[in-house]
């Protein structure tokens, strides 16, 4: 679902303009994230990053985040489709637009304006 | 045993020898250049050659996406496609974009190695190429990170067993713009593009080749229709085999000056001269004589067209037409500035392994001055004259020698290279312009020191003594006066001598009168004298008999001698 999808539904009539930015944001902040964060099996580095990113979504995305771990080594052949090269790289697929932070995620606020939570 | 550092052979043409047998086995060698230079395609024609030889390789692009890889090396023949579907080569691009990444601490770039690894394992790659690390810097903040990664990535490499490419921009002052080459410590390649006088060249030298003799020189390299040839500046030794037989130059007479057999087969004639002295003729019945021995002649014109040249040689008699359309005899004409002096070899080359002449003809090579500087010119005719002579073939030059410049040498430098040197000459006098020729060097032959004065001739060119008198050297139409002269002044010798042989004769007959005159005279005194002695003994017997009559008639016999009364 785009951001022109939703805006081709358009607001009921008495409610304010207020009301209606209220909605859009009060909608996508209900919005799931899908979340996959590509991991070089149990690294430091990778830890780390798989400890604050479920760290992170439990705190701000509680019940509307789905987060897959995949471990590099096992599935080398998803890495071409993700265009990953970097370890930990996080893939934030949904919602749009479909965003690449590589990192141990130390950088919270940078992580979380990122990902706009 | 010694230990010897294996090498893998890259099939690029001409690489292969001056590393001495390619690249090191095993080992990630590094390709550095500018932009354009031909990084990429050296590195793919090294997986494509590889392919060939049955070694699968792996293409890393972090540069641009497999589809325009695939493009861009399709119009030098090369079915990437195919390959990768014959499991012969696989592309991988990597996409790194900036704008799309966000750093948010630390990370390593262990998962490009677990690409690289799955693409090698895929197709048990032998060969990998990783084109270009400068992508990676270029979008990533971290540069240390970045380094640290590439001295892992080229250790791993190295385990991984692996002939590896990597290519990286080159810097200003450095090898690398990042320094990648300190990481590498086998071989590095340095691909270099220059244009000197509007013209490019690319230049290829190895930096660096660790546990491997290699050559520190520079070598031009192009891109040609099907992949890179590098050109060894002097690959050819000098060890050729020579062959002592002679061919004929076309001119008779001129044969006749070395040694009166012609010039041997294989060797290099240089012909030199100022303009208009009958170069591209004399050029031309090497040719025509090649031709009529039945052996292919490649004619390399850089002035004229072949019909030009063909009609010019009609004019003296020369028919090189008919040659031509048997296929004995082939033009290659165009201008010099057309390519680099490199593509000019390449070309040459080329036509030669196609075309298998025994002779080539250059006409002119001075007008290469418009295409190269002295020494990049003087190191083409170096090469090409080696590598004709290598193949045993005859090679004939020509050259312009320019107003003001001595006689005896050329602008391009390269007589020092040539067998046999034929100087043609012109020399003015009494309005009038003759050509000269003599040799002025033929290696292993005897030769001629006589100048000769040549004509052009409807019947092709004619070799002339020339006029040596007394006031030096005389041509063309005061040559014809003093030969007439010579001949008038011989007439008169011969009529002189005749006149005096009769004043002798007529001497002779004179005398012979006179003798006969005095004889008569003598016969005649004889006859008086032998008369009166007659007379005086007639009168002495009378007188005698009047005496004796007379004592007969006295007796006085004793006064008188008895024996005179006998008679």
């Amino acid at each position: 679902m785009s951001i022109f999808d939703r805006k081709s539904q358009p607001p009921s009539s008495h409610q304010s303009p207020n009301q209606e930015v209220l909605d859009y944001l009060a909608k996508q902040e209900m919005e799931t994230y899908v979340l996959r964060l590509y991991v070089a099996s149990n690294s430091l580095r990778s830890m780390r990053a798989i400890q604050r990113i479920q760290k992170l979504c439990e705190e701000r995305l509680p019940g509307r985040y789905e987060l897959e771990i995949v471990d590099i080594y096992q599935d080398p052949e998803r890495l071409e489709q993700d265009q990953v090269f970097a370890v930990p790289t996080l893939i934030k697929q949904l919602p749009p637009p479909l965003q690449r932070l590589i990192g141990d995620m130390t950088d919270m606020d940078k992580l979380i304006s990122c990902l706009d939570i | 045993m010694k230990r010897q550092l294996t090498k893998c052979p890259t099939g690029i043409r001409g690489l292969d020898e001056i590393t001495y047998g390619g690249l090191p086995q095993g080992r990630p060698t590094l390709i550095c250049g500018r932009a354009g230079c031909g990084k990429t395609l050296m590195a793919m024609e090294f997986l494509v050659r590889g392919a060939e030889a049955n070694e699968p390789g792996v293409f890393i692009s972090l540069e641009e996406s497999t589809d325009e890889l695939a493009q861009n090396v399709a119009s030098l023949g090369w079915d990437v496609d195919t390959l990768v579907a014959k499991k012969l080569l696989a592309l991988d691009y990597i996409h790194i974009e900036r704008t799309q990444i966000e750093e948010t601490g630390d990370y390593d770039l262990e998962a490009l190695f677990v690409r690289i690894g799955y693409a090698i394992d895929r197709i048990q790659a032998k060969r990998v190429v990783i084109d270009t690390l400068e992508t990676l810097f270029g979008n990533l903040s971290n540069t240390a990170l970045v380094r640290s990664e590439l001295r892992r990535l080229f250790l791993w490499l190295k385990a991984k067993g692996v002939t590896a490419i990597i290519t990286a921009e080159s810097g200003d002052h450095s090898l690398t713009r990042h320094g990648i080459e300190e990481f590498v410590s086998d071989c590095v390649m340095v691909l270099d593009q220059r244009i000197q006088q509007d013209l490019s060249t690319r230049r290829l030298h190895i930096a660096k080749y660790r546990g491997s003799q290699h050559s520190s020189n520079e070598y031009p390299f192009l891109i040609e229709s099907n992949g890179i040839v590098v050109l060894p500046l002097t690959s050819v030794e000098l060890n050729y085999t020579v062959s002592s037989e002679r061919i004929s130059t076309g001119v008779k007479r001129l044969d006749g000056m070395l040694g009166g057999k012609g010039i041997y087969r294989g060797s290099s004639v240089l012909i030199s001269g100022t303009s208009g002295t009958g170069k591209s003729s004399l050029s031309g019945h090497f040719a025509a004589a090649s031709c009529s021995r039945g052996e292919r002649c490649l004619y390399v014109a850089f002035e004229e067209s072949a019909n030009q040249i063909i009609r010019n040689m009609r004019s003296i008699g020369l028919d090189l037409e008919t040659p031509q359309q048997s296929g004995l005899l082939k033009f290659h004409a165009l201008r010099p500035t057309f390519y680099g002096l490199e593509m000019h070899l390449v070309k040459i080359c080329q036509l030669v392994q196609d075309f298998e002449p025994k002779m080539v003809i250059f006409d002119p090579i001075s007008s290469l001055t418009s295409a190269g500087l002295f020494h990049h010119i003087q190191s083409f005719l170096m090469r090409l004259v080696d590598f004709l002579k290598a193949q045993g073939i005859s090679i004939v030059l020509t050259n312009l020698t320019t107003d003001g410049t001595p006689l005896e040498s050329t602008d391009v430098g390269i007589s020092s290279l040539m067998d046999t040197w034929l100087l043609l000459r012109d020399q003015e006098t009494n309005g009038e312009r003759n050509r000269l020729l003599f040799v002025l060097k033929s290696r292993g032959t005897h030769h001629s020191n006589q100048v000769r004065e040549f004509r052009m001739t409807s019947q092709g060119i004619e070799m002339l003594d020339v006029y040596l008198g007394p006031d030096g050297i005389v041509t063309g139409t005061a040559r014809l006066v003093k030969e007439a002269q010579a001949a008038a002044e011989a007439v008169a010798r011969q009529q002189a001598i005749e006149r005096k042989q009769h004043e002798i004769e007529r001497k002779r007959l004179i005398m012979e009168a006179q003798i006969h005159a005095l004889q008569a005279e003598f016969e005649a005194e004889k006859d008086d004298i032998d008369r009166l002695v007659e007379q005086a003994q007639q009168h002495e017997s009378q007188l005698l008999q009047e005496q004796r009559s007379r004592a007969k008639y006295r007796y006085a016999e004793d006064t008188l001698n008895p024996k005179n009364y006998t008679s």
